[in-house]
């Protein structure tokens, strides 16, 4: 097993890798090896032991509860036996880390170069000036913009990519044999993930080192792996070259995993279409009569400072944004952090402050003056949230999550409402005799699950869900959508499924709406956007999605790594965006024209 | 950061000046004549008259209150009914003990409350950690002026090691230590009681968080990771606490200085309550809002220098 179709000797290699938590076993028997300059990808879902192997190998489990046996070998060394203060000399020398949540993994009260430095300070022994030049060169390295001023900055000051350059500068700093990356690029965006692989396999070319790079998402592996471990309750069920696991996957689980990568992303058709111009705005839909027709929505947040809160300028956080959702269709709104699709959630709900436009639901255009037209908006309306955890009331049984809304505008009471409640955990795949339980006795997807049935309780016309399945795992989150688009058929209620997976939004919508700053950029039928994408953010924005195959490895164009400061939504007071004006690629597939 | 200090300012002004309106009411609506106070039951109607003149009671309320308010923009905060010295000059006569005092308690309570809060947290669930929570929990139990007494009678009448009455006369450094150090103590224990609590709590947070494992794993010792990376971030809270008791030091240092017989604002305020001298009185509520006001003040500035997330708006 160890260090497979390389010839050389691993950098490292785990045999007999146990690990129990008290008396949970919790990685059975593991056995796997890398060699230099070369990638494994262990690939699980949450609670599959890959984490908690990272953690093993660099000595961190938690004291007194983690225990690890059989063999970490570092070249001839076991890490298993080493003591504390030797394991310190491997840790961020010999072998380094890189975590998964850019925001919260640097210290915030400390600068940027001192976090670097302090690797390169216990292991290398720099001190003064040398230490800035060395971590001023990591900071070139790893492409940070103006290093020698960047180097004094605090975490804070920095986005998620670059937060994520920083700790890969950490992480080479001293050179090590291994890199153990563990979900590196889960919490960023598309397009600054995939110029964080890039960046990564290019410091790897350089530097030789070998990379464990923990990951769920097979794309990922697809892009950057040359060995894959796929593992599953703490068991390895799969091991083999990327292209064997890819091209000839033994085991059903790897195959559901592989299956769960977005198929029509990367199959662009070639050359352009010609687009005629049109006029007016992209509200078509499907079926006779729309269910919610949105008009011109503008949100702006103000931007206040100075000594009496005078407003300075306004954040132009949703602009000018048109759409319309037919019964029984899901239109998806994708885009990246910060473009806004959650803020027009939010908008329509009355949860955020709207600077313009027209809401119309199932025909009523929308007073939010109104408390009537708020209450019946409230009642055709239901929202499902990202988080499952933060969404139920963790005091409230989620019988009663259920029936308080209905009981609150008047639906049903008493028996009749309870009776609903059963009849709704049954239909999204609960027992009806757990809804005296408390959120916590359920797992995420069973939370979701709870939250369906709670919007579904209203008998709304539209659910709009944020994020529904992104924190989810694969096997999970199909099973979630698939419930999804099968209560749609039966309830023939329309979703609004803002996210910005794109495997999900591929697999549930009928139209997908690309937002890009504040705006809808593109907007049509599924295949047409994700296939024949006419708007350049679009291409980026699909082009920066994991390859589902290895083989497309040659195929796709290069990732810059580069470092364009984001746009800045802010603008003054009084601001007025050029209107704007559309293309018409096919039959209700609109593109911005560009202005 | 210049128009947040204008605008805390401009707060701290509106504080003082409703703090100024409200004694002044309080003091003209509680029962008993200030004059008859001053003068006994069986003055005369004629030196009666004299002296709500000399005092200005005869005046209209709303002339008393502008005098009184221009009188306290300058400083002058009026004379004492009873010394018949200005209010300031003794209050200021006291104020530097109370003041020593309740530095003193302060720095000593944050550098035994910190450390002895690390490392609770660090020895979670184990034997330091119940005894440093035991210990707390019974310094916050225990009111200022039992822990004084007790103090006292170990220490000074037990043992001898101190000065049973803290009060003056001390002409060397080492003779004022003396005299201050069971008072400081016994307020020390309290500030230490609250300062440990919150430095547990607040590192048990920080040291569950990533960028701590982040630490871990570039090899920084346990001791880096717990004094650099963790405590340093621990600091936000530890002040708040500080802040917000220094508060409740002030007002804990009036039993502990009558406990010692020491002076300072604490015996002054008695003083005054007892005989009725109402300018003293509103004279040193109006000091203690102007120190409740500066210590908040001073709290919101050292968050920017430990935490560089904080802005000034």
């Amino acid at each position: 097993m160890v260090g497979k179709n390389t010839s050389d000797k691993p950098v490292l290699s785990v045999s007999g890798l146990t690990i129990a938590f008290g008396s949970t076993t919790v990685v059975h028997d593991l056995s796997f090896g890398i060699a230099a300059g070369e990638t494994l990808a262990v690939v699980g879902e949450s609670g599959s032991g890959k984490s908690v192997t990272s953690l093993a190998i660099m000595g961190l489990l938690p004291e007194r509860i983690g225990r690890a046996s059989g063999s970490v070998k570092l070249g001839d060394r076991d890490l298993l036996t080493l003591d504390e203060s030797e394991m310190r000399s491997v840790r961020g020398g010999q072998i380094s880390m890189i975590f998964q949540e850019p925001m919260t993994s640097l210290n915030p009260v400390q600068r940027i170069g001192d976090q670097i430095g302090e690797a390169i300070r216990i292991h290398r022994g720099l001190k003064g000036a040398e230490l800035r030049e060395a971590v001023l060169e990591m900071l070139r390295k790893v492409r940070i913009p103006d290093p020698e001023e960047r180097i004094d900055n605090y975490p804070h000051t920095f986005s998620g990519g670059m937060r994520q350059r920083v700790m890969i500068a950490m992480a080479l700093a001293c050179n090590p044999a291994l890199i153990i990356a563990d979900e590196p690029t889960t919490a960023l965006d598309v397009t600054v993930q995939a110029q964080t692989l890039a960046l990564l396999k290019e410091l790897q070319r350089e530097t030789g080192t070998a990379i464990l790079f923990i990951t769920h998402d097979m794309g990922v592996v697809a892009e950057i792996a040359d060995h894959v471990l796929v593992m599953r309750r703490g068991r390895a069920i799969e091991q083999g070259t990327v292209h064997e696991v890819f091209s000839n996957p033994r085991d059903a689980y790897t195959r559901s995993l592989i299956a769960a990568a977005p198929s029509l992303v990367g199959k662009l058709a070639d050359g352009t279409i010609p687009a005629r111009g049109v006029e007016g705005v992209p509200l078509s839909f499907r079926g006779d009569a729309p269910v919610l027709e949105v008009r011109d929505l503008s949100v702006r947040f103000p931007s206040r400072g100075g000594l009496f809160g005078r407003l300075k300028g306004e954040v132009h956080a949703v602009e000018q944004v048109s759409f319309a959702i037919g019964k029984g269709e899901t239109l998806g709104l994708v885009g990246e952090s910060g473009s806004g699709k959650s803020t027009i959630g939010k908008a329509i709900i009355d949860l955020a402050p709207r600077h313009s436009g027209e809401i119309t639901v199932a025909g009523r255009r929308i007073d939010y003056a109104d408390p009537r037209s708020l209450a019946s908006l409230r009642r055709d309306v239901q929202m499902i949230f990202q988080d499952p955890f933060g969404s139920l009331d963790t005091r409230q049984s989620i019988g009663s999550a259920i029936i308080e809304p209905m009981q609150v505008h008047g639906i049903a009471s008493g028996k009749e409402a309870r009776a609903k409640m059963e009849w709704l955990l049954e239909r999204v795949g609960l027992d009806p005799a757990r809804a005296t339980s408390l959120p916590h006795e359920f797992s995420g997807g069973q939370r979701q699950r709870i939250c369906i049935a709670r919007a579904l309780a209203m008998s709304p016309k539209l659910i709009i869900a944020d994020e529904a399945v992104s924190a989810l795992d694969v096997a999970i989150k199909a099973q979630i959508i698939d419930l999804m688009i099968d209560l749609q058929k039966e309830f023939e209620v329309s979703y609004l499924f803002i996210s910005h997976d794109m495997a999900a939004v591929e697999r549930i919508c009928d139209r997908v709406a690309v937002m890009y700053f504040g705006e809808i950029v593109e907007i049509g039928a599924r295949d047409d956007v994700i296939g024949r994408p006419g708007h350049g953010y679009t291409q980026r924005l699909l082009s920066a999605i994991p390859i589902t195959h290895p083989d497309q490895r040659s195929a796709r164009p290069p990732q810059r790594v580069d470092a364009t400061p984001p746009r800045s939504p802010m603008k003054p007071v009084g601001y007025r965006p050029p209107p704007q004006s559309w293309e018409m690629m096919a039959e209700g597939h609109f593109i911005r024209r560009a202005s | 950061m210049v128009s947040f200090l204008a605008r805390r300012l401009g707060f701290a002004v509106v504080t003082l000046f409703s703090v100024l309106t409200l004694v002044f009411l309080i003091v003209r609506i509680l029962p008993g004549d200030p004059v008859l106070v001053i003068l006994g039951d069986q003055a005369s109607p004629a030196s009666v008259i004299a002296l709500r003149q000399r005092l200005g009671l005869d005046q209209p309320l709303l002339v008393q209150y502008g005098r009184f308010l221009l009188q306290a923009i300058q400083g002058d905060l009026g004379t004492s009914m009873i010394s018949g010295r200005p209010v300031t000059e003794e209050i200021l006569a006291v104020l530097p003990y109370t003041l020593e005092l309740t530095i003193a308690a302060l720095i000593l309570g944050a550098a035994l409350g910190i450390p002895a809060g690390v490392w609770a947290a660090v020895r979670r669930n184990r034997l330091p950690d119940y005894v440093l929570r035991l210990l707390s929990l019974l310094g916050l139990s225990l009111p200022a002026f039992v822990a004084a007494i007790i103090l006292l009678m170990v220490f000074a009448i037990q043992f001898r090691w101190f000065p049973v009455i803290s009060a003056g006369g001390a002409d060397t450094l080492t003779e004022r230590l003396r005299q201050m150090a069971l008072p400081t103590l016994a307020l020390a224990l309290i500030m230490m009681a609250y300062i440990t609590r919150v430095t547990r709590s607040a590192m048990l947070e920080v040291l569950s968080q990533d960028f701590v494992r982040t630490a871990r794993a570039k090899g920084a010792s346990a001791s880096a990771v717990i004094w650099s990376h963790a405590l340093g971030n621990c600091l936000i809270p530890i002040t708040t606490v500080i802040g917000l008791y220094l508060g409740i030091l002030i007002g804990n240092s009036v039993l502990t200085e009558i406990v010692f017989s020491r002076p300072g604002l604490g015996k002054l305020i008695l003083t005054a309550l007892s005989q009725r001298d109402y300018t003293l009185l509103q004279g040193m509520i109006v000091v203690y809002t102007l120190m409740v006001v500066v210590v908040n003040l001073l709290t919101d500035l050292t968050y920017g220098f430990l935490d560089p997330r904080v802005q000034y708006k």
